[in-house]
């Protein structure tokens, strides 16, 4: 079990803008494979052949701009494959931010080009569109809300959305500019910083919480206030100190930020720099994957599950 | 010796990681406390199988082949909130809890069906039903609808129930540290991963010589794991 120190210390800029490619490798192959299983043979060789491609690209090392564009140009070879089911997850953030009002209709379109569409310019279309092999990548999908609302005819509650969901828009927004526009993404990368809590006034009932649950792998739908239980009280009372209260979405993607750059990225860039040696390679690459689909799916997981729970508490049906 | 709900959470709240049981999210603990079990929720993802185009399954063909082949052949359905997914009778199903859980090395579990949901026909487990001490992830349901109406299911209903073994001592063994293990760390409903067994390298080894030996060569990869078709035979 690894240990987890409640403290803001990301990796280096370079580090961060590095990461953020080599997290794109990762969720590229991914997509590759899973579009494979779903394929025609023919479509199948295209994707194993294109796997190898962006395995490649890390290992040859190049600088973050050209790595980027390599995986730009294969990320554009997916209009080739099947489109795959986008996760439940998507909408059920979008539900939960947008309310009621949110047109359930809006379709959330993967694209295969790879760039997000600016938020300050988001055309009056009726979808949101996402990089395809973004789909599975919640911590990005502040950006869906955001187009959502305004494919949604919301547009006057992008600025309440801003707020609510805090540093992990801003981190999403600085990321999605990493490549595109250096200084914009150092600017909302700042203000993705000064939007975290403090971890100083206290973890309980706050992503940093959640972020240490994400460190030892654990779900992190819900806060568990806790308590010392009291032998004296009745059983009902000593077993409600178990009771789990479901966490904001905000919440859990600004955990999973807090969870990336503190620990994440700089393994990743780690493993991914010593991809070149061939000793090694193959069990470099799988750690590498592991360790971000297994963020990107416990992430995505516990947004349904505490949409869920949400639901139970609005209708009553638990205290 | 069978935990009681009292040592169920001594365990929840112990302050050694190590010795620490978890399940979350525990949406309502004084419903889903039993005198010696913890009622555990329905997931909202299902796994069911389109049967349509399926002749059989093949566990001698190359692995990447059998997951493409399952993955075709089974549909993926993620249910909203308020929303059922209907199982009908004789339906096999797969799903998982909504909780999360961990086991310390030191407890096993069983998951049990729950008598409200026995009554109208659901089994909640295909014979699969005992959970390691170190499992870590969510628990699958092998669903069936036994009974004689269709039964809609809607993600966070207790529809099952975990009861706890303490060991006489923890186990050198834990699931987590196993060589080899298939399902550990899945946060939602994984299809059944048995082509991976170590057995079918051997027996797809064997049939690859037989292969060979029968055609008087040494096989190509493709002769060896034969040819991708569907029931029409149409090569894919």
């Amino acid at each position: 079990m690894q240990t987890w120190d409640a403290e803001w210390k990301p990796v280096p800029w370079d580090t961060a803008r590095r990461a953020r490619a080599v997290g794109l490798a990762c969720r590229l192959d991914r997509h590759l494979e899973e579009a494979a299983a779903a394929a025609t043979r023919a479509e199948a060789r295209l994707a194993a052949a294109l796997r190898q491609e962006v395995r490649q690209a890390v290992s040859a090392n190049p600088g973050t701009e050209d790595l980027f564009a390599k995986l730009s140009a294969l990320h554009e070879q997916l209009a080739y494959l099947p489109r795959l089911p986008l996760p439940a997850g998507i909408a059920g953030l979008l539900r939960d931010l947008l309310g009621p009002a949110w047109d359930g209709d809006v379709v959330v379109a993967g694209v295969p080009e790879l760039r997000w569409p600016s938020l300050e310019r988001v055309p009056a279309r009726p979808v949101a569109v996402i990089p395809l092999a973004e789909a599975r990548n919640p911590l990005m999908w502040p950006l869906v809300v955001l187009q959502g609302a305004a494919a949604s005819g919301l547009s006057q509650r992008c600025e309440a959305l801003d707020a609510a969901l805090g540093a992990a828009l801003a981190f999403a927004r600085a990321e999605a500019l990493f490549v595109a526009d250096e200084p914009a993404a150092r600017g909302w990368w700042r203000a993705g910083e000064q939007r975290l809590p403090r971890p100083e006034d206290g973890v309980s009932g706050t992503p940093w919480q959640l972020a240490a649950m994400l460190a030892s792998g654990i779900l992190i739908s819900g806060y568990r206030r806790g308590g010392r239980v009291d032998p004296e009280a009745s059983i009902y009372e000593q077993l409600a100190v178990v009771r789990d209260e479901p966490a904001e979405p905000a919440d859990i993607l600004t955990a999973g930020w807090i969870y990336w750059y503190n620990r994440t990225a700089a393994e990743l860039v780690e493993l991914a720099d010593g991809l070149r040696s061939q000793e090694g390679a193959e069990e470099r690459w799988a750690r590498m994957r592991s360790l971000v689909d297994s963020l990107d799916d416990l992430l995505c997981r516990s947004l349904d599950v505490a949409a869920i729970h949400r639901f139970y508490a609005a209708e009553g049906a638990i205290r | 010796m069978i935990l009681n709900e009292r040592q169920i959470l001594e365990r929840l709240t112990h302050p050694d990681p190590e010795k620490r049981l978890v399940v979350t999210p525990i949406l309502a603990p004084e419903q889903q406390f039993g005198p010696s079990s913890l009622d555990v929720r329905l997931g909202p993802d299902f796994k069911v199988v389109r049967t349509s185009r399926l002749t059989h399954l093949d566990p001698l063909k190359d692995p990447a082949d059998i997951e493409a082949d399952v993955s075709r052949y089974t549909e993926n359905i993620v249910t909203q909130p308020g929303e059922p997914f209907v199982l009908h009778p004789g339906e096999f199903a797969l799903a998982s809890t909504l909780e999360f859980i961990r086991l310390p090395n030191d407890i096993a579990a069983r998951l049990e069906g729950r008598s409200t949901w026995g009554r109208l026909g659901l089994e909640v487990h295909a014979t699969a039903g005992f959970v390691d001490p170190g499992f870590s992830g969510a628990l699958t349901f092998e669903l069936k609808n036994s009974g004689q109406v269709p039964l809609p299911l809607y993600a966070g209903l207790r529809i099952a129930q975990l009861c706890f073994f303490l060991l006489s001592e923890p186990s050198q063994l834990p699931y987590a540290a196993k060589r080899y293990t298939k399902y550990a760390g899945r946060t939602g409903t994984v299809g059944s991963q048995y082509f991976k067994d170590p057995e079918y390298a051997a027996l797809r080894a064997a049939a690859r010589r037989a292969v060979g030996e029968a055609a008087g060569r040494t096989p190509t990869a493709e002769a060896a794991r034969g040819t991708r078709s569907d029931v029409a035979g149409r090569e894919r």
